[in-house]
């Protein structure tokens, strides 16, 4: 009886038993035990489904980056692809670029043309004067 | 000799067009080169493309089937939570001194 009285000066949850036609020894509310185990049972539920629900929302989320960083690594694996093989290329063409018009190249062209212009002139020259003098 | 006396002129004609000939067709050489080294760049662009296609679509495939996977789990284990909480209450209806030792669990004094 001094625990009930403690009990309810401080407001703690009390539960007692009762038969029926008994008085209550408090003011609450009375469940039969099919309520409270719905009730127990509910509240182990909730807290299992909230597991499951947290479970999933996490394992979505890493689902999600994993599927962003698939997409990037595709990118960077073609950007690297391509960087590579046009890097080869655009030296190929370089390489070709040079050969064709090198500056040195150029050089050797222009006193080629100017040796074979001047030995033009001069064969024309020499071939006049040959047929001058016959 | 004589004939190259005489036909001086066409022979160092035939000459030069000779040697603008073996030019013109080396510049020929290298813009088909140039031309060549452009059309495979455009593949190797068109092949990168691909590349990253194929594997971006791999990845969706992947993500989608991870996804469903993710899901299908949390449903199965939301089954089974559901199965227990109703295992549960036929237990403690059938057994008062199990509700007695929840109750306790959770705090609530028994007077």
């Amino acid at each position: 009886m001094f625990l009930l009285f403690m009990s309810l000066a401080f407001g703690e949850s009390l539960i007692t038993k009762v038969k029926e036609g008994e008085r209550a020894p408090f003011s609450g509310r009375l469940f039969n035990d099919e309520a409270v185990a719905v009730v127990l049972a509910d509240s182990e539920h909730a807290v299992a489904q909230c597991e499951i629900r947290k479970d999933l929302e996490w394992k979505t989320q890493m689902a999600d980056l994993q599927y962003e960083y698939d997409i990037l690594s595709a990118k960077h694996e073609s950007l690297e692809f391509k960087h590579d093989q046009l890097m080869e290329i655009k030296d190929e063409e370089i390489k070709t670029l040079m050969r064709h018009g090198s500056p040195q190249r150029t050089m050797w062209v222009m006193f080629g043309g100017f040796a074979l212009g001047t030995a033009t002139s001069l064969t024309t020259y020499y071939a006049v004067n040959q047929i001058s003098g016959n | 000799m004589t004939w190259l006396k005489d036909k001086w002129e066409w022979v160092v004609a035939g000459l030069v067009a000779i040697l603008a000939f073996v030019l013109g067709s080396r510049g020929k050489n290298t813009e088909k080169k140039l031309k060549d080294l452009k059309v495979k760049e455009l593949n190797i662009q068109k092949e990168a493309c691909e590349k990253e296609l194929e594997a971006s679509q791999a990845a969706a495939d992947k993500h989608v089937k991870e996804i469903k996977k993710v899901r299908k789990e949390a449903d199965e284990k939301l089954k089974a939570a559901e199965e227990e909480r109703k295992q549960l209450v036929k237990h403690l209806k059938e057994n008062p001194d199990a509700i007695d030792e929840k109750l306790k669990e959770l705090g609530i004094k028994e007077v």
